[in-house]
């Protein structure tokens, strides 16, 4: 009997446990920030920017602009300083009404100035909180994050959204590269490994008279350590990308066989890529060979390219093409002796004995690093037009 | 208010058990709770009122420490 | 009789299972562990014939003694002194069970309910598993049956979703610093293995007492499949160097799952399942200890001990659970086996060597 009461109690101590003990948030408690810009200021202090939701700018926004010409805004771009990021967040109670939902964050955004000073302490904060995700896209900006937030972008009311689905189309051009806060961890806790990460910047764009800024996918940052030290602009990219094997699709273009002026642009159907360290009387070398497979998507000039020989001096041309972006990644990342391609754990994984001594001076080695690249590529189908069509 | 509520939640237990331990004369199960229930109203007790009491995995780690090194 | 009960070998498998695969979910400790490289996962393997050959004196003393628990044998083989090895174990199982409950309140409030005080989880947990543990080994044993496959399906569905994310190069080089260091580490992983004491507390309950070789065998394979998934899934996901940053490895591992940008943050999901298993966990450990105490006291019943250990064991888990660095620092590899070795290989080897020669109990092959 006694513990049938106990019993009933433990029931009602369940019952106040399901409507959420501690930890409750109602959604019209919080303020969901949607994207995280970090950048550096003069003084030393840190500056975060906050792109936050407003739950009900979204409702009247349905009504369209008002008359008097203030355009209806769905977002808050908000700035609070700190001597850490933590601290910062914390300044910025003061003027944010609510508490700050980090959980639903989608993109980080570095400032060019505070990359240059490193960026593993500014994002110490994101991997440490158990509300941030991994999966955050992060971005270097070009200038300042907070120039980025403050833009807006045409076709989506939230920046964040717009700069998640660009992102994730670098995977049909193959010209930008997504980097996720893991990949950025993982790469940062290796001692061979730099970094890389996708750069924005704002570019003029003028929609009739007036000129509006536009936030733009471009170039890759390059990390020593992780210090910004250089950018791929995006042939370069597009090089590294083939080394690292994460190319799915994009546009070749080549000189036309007939005539150097005119254009034929090739899609990448397939691409993979193997990567072949080897120590030659101890010295490294690299070998990177590229399958690629391509279908001829367009041509510019008149000759009828359906043919053998035509096919075949355009899978050449576009090997060289691919060897040219290879070739242009390599020399500036072995200029700046940066080693974004993984090169070193390749040799880790390779030769575990002897790569203790190449770790040591592994910058020098990189720098000096004989790389032979190998492309095959095939063309495979043309399109509906089996010939270009002419008088 | 803390050093009440760890009395009245011991008294509770205490309230529980006794009685249908003293009903059916099991006196040996009786002093074996009593037992554990007194060090830990002592041990609560203790660290309630603010008293620093060291941490047991400090003094395995110390023996521990002696014999490995 | 204190307990009329019996469990089948397959809910005593999953019984042990649970308990211990529940702290490796949430505390990857081999990740941390020597080698220190990517080959911590043949650690894993290593494990299993090192469980299988240091648990014997377990198995023969169980063999010898196969209608009395671990407690009640101690008596038998040492007399008045067995009671002080039985008290030594006991509260070497408080330790342990207020370890584990101090080590569960703060994954628990780092991963997901920050404010949220450690000694609410305390409390409630622990009058839950109490009340789970005063209703006796054939309904933990029937539950076990029912919540055990829920948190495997949930652990192998997590490994199957990261599945297209991993990077089976991660495990090279292979064998980077030879064999070594492995086996020291399998010999770490044995002695975390505290489950052993629980067996040879519960064996007498089994119902058929010819299935001691299938539970003897059949615990150390599952645990160790499943620990060298997790243990797999973790550096194949986020290469070694990274996961040795992290507190807690397979719960990070668990956040990056994005299928489709459909399927994400099951992280919940997962804490949920986790806490059925812990649930379990905790009412087997206050079980075995208030078993004890009854088996060494030669008392009738163990249910009034319940309430007391509980409210033993929260106060001495506020004291250990200071914080994580310190233990973590107790659960090392350098603290920890020591430590633990003794209670489940040195003494029960002991107790057998002294049973073997004052021919107590009778060997039966």
């Amino acid at each position: 009997m006694k513990y049938r009461s106990i019993l009933y109690l433990l029931c009602l101590m369940m019952a106040l446990m399901v409507s959420g003990c501690w930890n409750y948030s109602e959604l019209k408690e919080l303020s969901i920030s949607y994207a995280l810009g970090i950048d550096q200021l003069d003084d030393g202090q840190i500056q975060l920017t906050l792109l936050i939701s407003l739950p009900m700018a979204g409702k009247s926004s349905s009504q369209k602009s008002n008359s008097n010409g203030g355009e209806e805004k769905g977002y808050w771009v908000t700035t609070m300083t700190g001597r850490t990021l933590f601290e910062a967040l914390s300044n910025g109670r003061d003027q944010v009404s609510r508490k700050t939902f980090l959980a639903q964050n989608k993109v980080i955004i570095i400032g060019e100035e505070a990359a240059k000073n490193g960026i593993s302490p500014l994002l110490d904060l994101a991997y440490r909180r158990h509300d941030v995700r991994e999966l955050n896209d992060v971005f270097i900006a070009k200038g300042k994050a907070q120039d980025i937030l403050e833009a807006k972008s045409e076709q989506e009311e939230n920046l964040a959204k717009a700069l998640e689905n660009l992102v994730e189309a670098t995977g049909s051009t193959s010209k930008a590269t997504k980097t996720t806060l893991l990949d950025v961890m993982k790469s940062l806790v290796s001692k061979t490994n730099d970094p890389f990460i996708s750069g924005l910047e704002l570019v003029d764009h003028s929609a009739g008279k007036e000129t509006k800024k536009l936030v733009k996918l471009s170039d890759t940052a390059l990390f020593k350590d992780d210090r910004l030290v250089g950018w791929f602009n995006p042939k370069e990219t597009r090089g590294l990308l083939w080394i690292l094997g994460e190319v799915k699709s994009g546009i070749i273009v080549v000189d036309a066989p007939d005539d150097e002026s005119k254009k034929v642009a090739i899609e990448i159907m397939k691409a993979s890529r193997k990567v072949k360290p080897e120590l030659m009387d101890g010295k490294p070398v690299m070998t990177v060979s590229v399958e690629e497979v391509g279908n001829l998507g367009e041509q510019m000039t008149s000759i009828n390219m359906a043919t053998p020989e035509n096919f075949k001096e355009l899978e050449n041309r576009q090997a060289n093409v691919i060897k040219e972006e290879i070739q242009a990644a390599l020399d500036k990342a072995q200029a700046l002796g940066v080693d974004v391609f993984k090169f070193g754990q390749e040799y880790h994984r390779k030769f575990p004995k002897e790569f203790p001594a190449l770790e040591e001076n592994w910058e020098e080695e990189f720098k000096n690093l004989t790389v032979n690249i190998e492309v095959k590529t095939k063309l495979n189908a043309l399109g509906l037009a089996a010939e270009p069509v002419k008088d | 208010m803390k050093v009440i509520a760890v009395i009245l939640v011991f008294t509770v237990i205490a309230l529980i058990q006794t009685p249908d331990l003293v009903r059916k004369k099991q006196w040996r199960e009786l002093v074996v709770s009593s037992l554990l229930l007194t060090l830990g109203f002592i041990l609560s007790f203790l660290q309630v009122i603010g008293i620093e009491l060291p941490n047991p995995n400090k003094g395995v780690e110390a023996v521990v420490r002696f014999f490995t090194s | 009789m204190l307990e009329g009960g019996k469990i089948t070998s397959k809910q005593m498998i999953l019984l042990l299972f649970t308990s211990r695969m529940i702290t490796w979910i949430a505390f990857l400790f081999v990740i941390f562990a020597p080698p220190g490289n990517q080959d911590v996962w043949i650690d894993c393997l290593m494990a299993l014939p090192l469980q299988l050959l240091l648990a014997l004196p377990f198995y023969f003393l169980a063999k010898r003694f196969d209608k009395q628990s671990f407690f009640e044998y101690t008596t038998a083989i040492l007399g008045k002194p067995g009671k002080g090895i039985g008290i030594l174990y006991i509260l070497f199982l408080i330790h342990m069970s207020a370890l584990s409950i101090a080590q569960f309140s703060i994954f628990l409030t780092t991963v997901l309910m920050d404010i949220t005080p450690p000694l609410f989880f305390k409390i409630t947990l622990l009058i839950l598993s109490a009340f789970a543990a005063y209703k006796g080994i054939e309904s933990l044993g029937r539950f076990t049956e029912l919540v055990a496959p829920i948190g495997m399906i949930v652990v192998l569905g997590v490994v199957l979703a990261l599945v297209k994310d991993m990077d089976p190069k991660e495990f090279l080089p292979f064998l980077e610093s030879g064999l070594f260091p492995s086996f020291f580490t399998g010999l770490y992983i044995f002695s975390t293995n505290i489950e052993l004491i629980m067996m040879a507390v519960l064996l007498p309950f089994l119902n058929h007492r010819g299935k001691l070789n299938t539970v003897y065998i059949g615990f150390p394979i599952l645990l160790v499949v499943f620990l060298f998934t997790l243990t797999a899934t973790v550096i194949a996901l986020f290469g070694y160097d990274l996961a040795k940053t992290m507190t807690f490895p397979f719960y990070s591992a668990i956040r990056t799952i994005s299928l489709g940008n459909i399927i994400e943050r099951v992280e919940s999901i997962f804490v949920a399942a986790w806490l059925l298993g812990l649930y379990v966990k905790m009412a087997l450990y206050l079980y075995v200890t208030v078993l004890g105490i009854s088996q060494i006291f030669r008392l009738k019943v163990y249910r009034p001990l319940l309430l007391p250990l509980v409210s033993l064991i929260v106060p001495v888990s506020t004291l250990l659970g200071k914080n994580i660095v310190e233990m973590n620092e107790f659960t090392s590899f350098e603290i920890y086996p020591w430590y633990a070795l003794n209670f489940i290989f040195i003494i029960p080897f002991f107790l057998l060597l002294t049973a073997i020669v004052r021919r107590k109990g009778e060997y039966r092959p």
